[in-house]
């Protein structure tokens, strides 16, 4: 299982915190076109500008998914 | 110490301050940074702000920058606490102290940690107006 979290504005435009894929070894761009096809319109908000972590860190597009993985997804951040 | 902190609840300056001075006895300098809640933003008047964060990933962005900045400047200690949840306004969001033996290292490593955080720390701020509420997606 791959966990794929959002959060902030974007969370609240998904509609949820938390999507769980049974998925592995698949780049993060076909992620999200898996994610796409489960819900439609979720490539284009990822597109406009946002922000994809795999387990914690900054990640590419290319950059491939495991099982047990966590993918995180979110807007540009605003603290401080 | 614990040097990078997440927490809902409200920090004291004083308490943090000394915290850092009784690290060393080599600090000749402090430079704090305080973030506070202000009541207007881009026209808009604010009733209180909402910070959400990627727990995980936010406190090991925090334990990065620190550890960055010790590398960078000639700083001796560096303590970064953020606030989460409800902050009302004229309340605290984010403190940085940073103790170093000489000023200008403490500044510039104050203002480069601060610029840092705003820039890669996933923390999200949302804005309660009148009319709605307003996620803040771009750098202030």
């Amino acid at each position: 299982m791959v966990s794929v979290k959002f959060f902030a504005g974007l969370r609240e435009r998904v509609g949820t915190s938390e999507i769980k894929l049974d998925i592995s070894d698949v780049t993060l761009e076909e992620l999200i076109g898996i994610l796409d096809e489960k819900t439609p319109g979720i490539k284009e908000l990822i597109e406009s500008g946002a922000t994809i972590a795999l387990n914690r860190s900054v990640a590419k597009l290319t950059d491939v998914v495991k099982d047990k993985d966590v993918v995180a997804i979110f807007p540009p951040v605003s603290g401080g | 110490m614990e040097a990078v902190k997440i927490q809902k609840e409200d920090f004291s300056l004083e308490k943090e301050i000394e915290k850092i001075k009784s690290t060393s006895k080599r600090i000749g300098g402090i430079v704090t940074f305080l973030g506070t809640a202000r009541d207007f933003s881009k026209g808009k008047e604010i009733k209180k702000l909402v910070f959400e964060h990627y727990e995980d990933m936010a406190i090991e962005k925090l334990k990065e920058i620190r550890e960055k900045a010790l590398e960078r400047f000639d700083i001796i200690e560096v303590l970064i606490i953020h606030r989460t949840g409800e902050i009302g306004i004229g309340e605290n969001i984010v403190l940085i102290v940073v103790g170093a033996k000489h000023r200008k290292d403490a500044f510039s490593a104050c203002t480069w940690l601060i610029d840092e955080l705003k820039k890669v720390v996933p923390i999200w701020k949302k804005e309660i107006t009148a009319d709605g509420e307003i996620w803040v997606e771009e750098h202030a």
